[in-house]
């Protein structure tokens, strides 16, 4: 007896049984179904950040001022209040570590913008012309900061798409005046829409030279320091360099490097393990629908104990009427594995066209897990009522008993 | 050739035991056509089943062609009961959601033979009982006779030497079932050996000889030919009717 026959002789079971094969197979489907699309979420937002990241093009290690770790059982006050990361932090470590293309200072502030009589409040980005080229921004008019020292902090602004809409309306705003805190200020560009940036709403933010944000802010440290890369530096390498100097220069390690690469690489693994937990739970369903898969081929069984007495009579050994029930349930759960990708894939599918923003996408492990589990279901539970066939009495069950 | 040595058959039944057969001691030879006969629950069936391997006895011998099956696998007996037994039944067991033709082929399906074969072979076993137009019909587009024919082909398409055939004619009408007894005596005549269990005087006369059981015992033995009704047959001359 060869494969194709067992499966002609278990399919043709199923065939007759209809109705019960495809309730049966519900619950497979549905298991499956979410197996699919709670992957698809879980590897969407992984890509949706990865994209997000890749979107910057190049490779940053940022710093900022304190130290966000425990001290290590130091007294209070004894690390003593940060030193200041300053512009001038940032031309020591552009000047002296080769593999850092630019050095890219950020004050961060808020405020009021006003322009005849409306108002807003608004974050403050304050940095360099260089931020242009890093975060890949795109003018709709007029250009981004001008370049030069970024110690002489001119009076210019950048807006973005939203406060711009908003203040000036269809109006050009290219050479008016705004005020922010008090400060008058020239619209030098206005930035083309963008959305939301790695958690900055690039639209609803207004840029400005980086000495001027902290002089209006009343600041003296920068909020980041971020350093551009050369193409093929070594994250690691860099910001062990950045600690040896700095600290040397603060005579304290009073700052906090984050690579880019740890960033990412911590988000990932947060994501992928959620993903796993979801895709357990919903595997768990899997496990009801296999007992679904046993009540049905313990029925069928019983239902067929003449027939199985039948081919005992003829000639079927044990073992084959055992292989012929198992992949009557590995068939059934097989079939509601394909089902259920195909309706997972079109849910996904569907997904992604309601929400183009986030990728959604089932990976290519959590199909073939998804197909081996449906498999494992359907063979798993099956062995019971396959027992239960061959084991039977051939006398007994002729006479259906 | 069957030889059966002190063979009994007991089930137990809660506290008491139930002897279907007991002491049982025949001899079948080769090319035989002998009837089994006697009332209900004298265990025909059983001795039938006993002799296709379905069934092992409680104790005693069973020698099949001289090889005693008691020691055998259950791999072994299946495939004793594929290659060297035939049965048929009272009521055909035809699988209907298969055709007739399907029905037929099953032996050579646990057989591993490819499936061409398995046609042009079920479709020649279908000719020999007269039924190759019905070949692709399920078993309930057929009667009761043509089910009964399509079943001999089912039993023979292995080219057993040992048919066993338990009221092969008990469903059937009394045409029918002289078709089918016909279909039956052929096959005798082309050297199988034949068993049937039967109720019925008018397929005993066909048997070269008859085994009358009474309580598991073999009570009597007769020639085919002298067998006129049941109640002188089932006279065992002891108060039993």
């Amino acid at each position: 007896m060869n494969a194709a026959d067992f499966f002609w002789i278990s399919g043709q079971a199923l065939v007759q049984n209809r109705r019960r094969s495809l309730l049966s197979l519900v619950g497979v489907v549905i298991g499956v179904v979410a197996v699919t699309c709670l992957t698809a979420i879980g590897e969407g937002a992984l890509r949706y950040v990865t994209d997000q990241f890749a979107s910057l093009g190049s490779s940053i290690v940022i710093i900022a001022p304190g130290r966000n770790e425990t001290t290590g059982g130091m007294p209070l006050g004894v690390g003593g209040i940060p030193n200041d990361l300053t512009l001038a932090d940032s031309r020591f470590l552009e000047r002296r570590i080769p593999a850092v293309r630019t050095a890219i200072p950020v004050a961060a502030s808020s405020g009021k913008i006003r322009h005849g009589g409306k108002s807003r409040q608004v974050p403050i980005i304050g940095t360099t012309a260089d931020f242009e080229r890093m975060q890949k921004l795109e003018l709709a008019a007029g250009t981004f900061l001008p370049e030069g020292d970024p110690e002489r902090g001119s009076s210019v602004i950048v807006l973005g798409h939203t406060v711009a809409r908003e203040l000036f309306g269809p109006a050009l705003a290219l050479g008016q005046t705004v005020r922010i805190s008090g400060s008058r200020m020239r619209v030098v560009g206005v930035l083309a829409e963008r959305g939301t940036q790695l958690g900055l709403q690039i639209d609803e933010t207004v840029f400005a030279p980086v000495s001027t944000v902290m002089r209006i802010a009343n600041e003296t440290s920068l909020t980041r320091l971020m350093l551009d890369l050369q193409p093929r530096a070594e994250q690691k390498r860099v910001i062990a360099r950045v600690r040896e100097l700095l600290t040397e220069r603060h005579d304290e390690e009073d700052f906090t490097c984050i690579s880019q690469d740890a960033v990412m690489a911590s988000l990932s693994s947060i994501l992928r393990i959620l993903t796993l937990a979801v895709a357990g739970i919903a595997a768990i369903s899997l496990a009801v629908a296999g007992i679904g898969i046993m009540n049905v081929m313990l029925v069928s069984v019983s239902e067929r104990t003449e027939e199985v007495g039948l081919l005992k009579a003829l000639g079927a050994s044990r073992r084959q009427i055992l292989a012929i029930f198992l992949i009557e349930s590995a068939l059934l759960s097989v079939a509601g594995g394909i089902a259920g990708l195909g309706a997972g894939s079109a849910l996904v599918a569907l997904g992604r066209a309601i929400y183009p923003a986030v990728p959604l996408a089932t990976p290519a492990w959590a199909i073939g897990a998804v197909l081996g589990l449906s498999l494992a279901t359907g063979v798993g539970f099956g062995v019971w009522p396959a027992w239960r066939a061959a084991g039977l009495d051939p006398v007994a069950a002729l006479q259906g008993r | 050739m069957i030889r059966v040595e002190d063979l009994w058959r007991t089930y137990v039944m809660g506290d008491h035991e139930l002897h279907a057969l007991r002491a049982v001691n025949e001899e079948i030879a080769d090319g035989e056509h002998v009837a089994i006969m006697g009332p209900s629950g004298s265990g025909k069936s059983t001795l039938l089943n006993v002799i296709g391997c379905l069934d092992s006895p409680t104790r005693g011998r069973y020698l099949l062609d001289g090889e005693d099956v008691a020691g055998l696998s259950d791999e072994a007996l299946a495939d004793i009961r594929l290659r060297r037994i035939g049965f048929i039944f009272q009521s055909f067991h035809l699988i209907p959601r298969l055709s007739a033709r399907e029905n037929v082929a099953l032996p050579l399906v646990f057989a591993g033979i490819p499936a061409a074969e398995r046609r042009a072979r079920a479709d020649r076993a279908l000719e020999a009982v007269g039924l190759a137009d019905r070949a692709g019909h399920r078993p309930n587009e057929l009667s009761g006779g043509q089910k009964q024919r399509v079943a001999i082909a089912r039993a023979t398409i292995m080219g057993p030497r040992l048919l066993l055939a338990d009221e092969p004619t008990g469903n059937l009408d009394s045409r029918s079932g002289t078709q089918v007894l016909d279909v039956l005596s052929a096959l005798h005549r082309e050297g199988r050996t034949l068993l049937v269990v039967t109720h019925d005087p008018a397929v005993a006369r066909r048997a070269d000889r008859v085994i009358v059981l009474r309580d598991g015992e073999i009570a009597k033995r007769v020639a085919g030919t002298d067998v006129t009704d049941l109640n002188r047959l089932f006279d065992f001359g002891g108060g039993a009717s």
